[in-house]
């Protein structure tokens, strides 16, 4: 009695706990180019939001530019669409963990109405992402947010 | 008689369409010139006296989709005014699925506030698609094609060839968009470098891009 009781609470806690297996969060580094100043950082600050929101799902680091500069090569491209793997590499390896599934690095002005977006998933190329002269509010944002996450996702493995 | 004609006509530009899993010409802007051809042909046919003028077949080319791409010399041809504009870049004929989901596209674009037109690229937009989708944008940016003078918004994408060989191809999915607000030579939206596009279903679900055309097509304030 006492041993179905046992096996009864283990298959009642394994139902309950979400099956997880095979499973991890996407691991990325969101980088603020800065360039667009107070409403710059909002606009940052609403992609950031949609991958909050995500949860468990996506496991969001947070990087201003001038924080992880020191990891950078020297001089930069004007633009943050011209960044190649080779900016980014640096900041994708991290100590003793496997390197983050993709650096994302946006530059978003909204009062110019401007959002460039690099995303730097794997080793093979970055995605990038050009808005022009569209008002950059929240449903924007999220798609934006949404294309992202899309364009990290590439090579992502288990 | 002229009803014989225009089923024989008809058959002849399916059967130049239709072979194999994918149809010869592409896009749905193709079928619609073949369709008005040999609709065309067989009005010629009645014109030189070669049908029964009593057995009038309920066809006339107002029955056909409008055509917007001459195929030929794959020149575009202008888009209707006020009409959004979605041009396929491909080099290969579409897979019949393919052809299905861009049928579904076309029902969206219908429904849609913005009416919008799916039409084959001429040279001159498959080349301007090439352009903007390289690693960096155009310097300088190249003007657009003059048959966008009307569209309120032009929307650029390549169908990627295929994978598999045949009888078990598959779809490969769109190539990354391009999206054009004229006069404007400015792309109001690219993705570039390695970046995916979407399905022909993911366009027209919820957060596709054409989820997008009202914001994309209004002036920002």
């Amino acid at each position: 009695m006492t041993r179905a009781a046992l096996i009864a609470t283990a298959l009642i806690a394994t139902a309950a706990a979400p099956a997880r297996a095979g499973w991890r969060p996407l691991e990325l580094m969101l980088i603020d180019a800065g360039q667009g100043g107070a409403a710059g950082k909002r606009c940052v600050d609403r992609v950031a939001a949609y991958f909050k929101a995500q949860g468990e799902d996506v496991d969001l680091v947070r990087r201003d530019l001038a924080a992880v500069r020191g990891k950078l090569p020297a001089t930069l491209p004007a633009s943050v669409l011209a960044w190649t793997d080779a900016e980014t590499a640096a900041l994708r390896t991290r100590k003793g963990d496997d390197p983050l599934d993709a650096i994302v690095v946006i530059d978003c002005r909204p009062d110019a109405r401007t959002l460039d977006v690099v995303i730097d998933p794997t080793p093979d190329g970055v995605a990038t992402l050009r808005l022009r002269a569209v008002a950059l509010d929240a449903p924007v944002l999220e798609w934006v947010a949404r294309r992202i996450q899309a364009a990290a996702y590439i090579g992502f493995e288990l | 008689m002229r009803r014989g004609l225009i089923g024989i006509a008809l058959a002849l530009v399916a059967c130049k369409s239709g072979g194999g899993e994918g149809r010869a010409g592409g896009g749905a802007a193709s079928g619609a010139r073949d369709a008005g051809a040999a609709i065309a042909a067989v009005d010629a046919a009645g014109a030189a006296g070669a049908v029964d003028a009593g057995d009038v077949a309920p066809v006339t080319v107002d029955a056909a989709p409008p055509t917007v791409d001459a195929g030929a010399g794959r020149a575009a041809t202008p888009t209707p005014p006020g009409v959004v504009r979605l041009v396929l870049v491909h080099d290969v004929p579409l897979l019949r699925s393919e052809e299905k989901a861009l049928q579904r596209v076309t029902s969206a674009l219908a429904r849609g506030k913005l009416k919008g037109t799916v039409v084959d690229a001429g040279d001159e937009e498959a080349a301007l698609y090439a352009a903007w989708t390289a690693r960096l944008p155009p310097e300088p940016l190249p003007p657009l094609p003059a048959a966008w003078a009307d569209a309120p918004l032009v929307i650029v994408m390549r169908v990627d060839p295929p994978s598999g060989v045949e009888p078990k191809r598959q779809s490969s999915g769109l190539g990354p968009p391009v999206v054009f607000r004229p006069p404007s030579n400015d792309a109001v939206f690219v993705a570039g470098g390695s970046a995916t596009g979407d399905s022909f279903d993911g366009l027209i679900a919820e957060g596709g891009l054409l989820s997008m055309l009202a914001t994309f097509a209004r002036s920002a304030p």
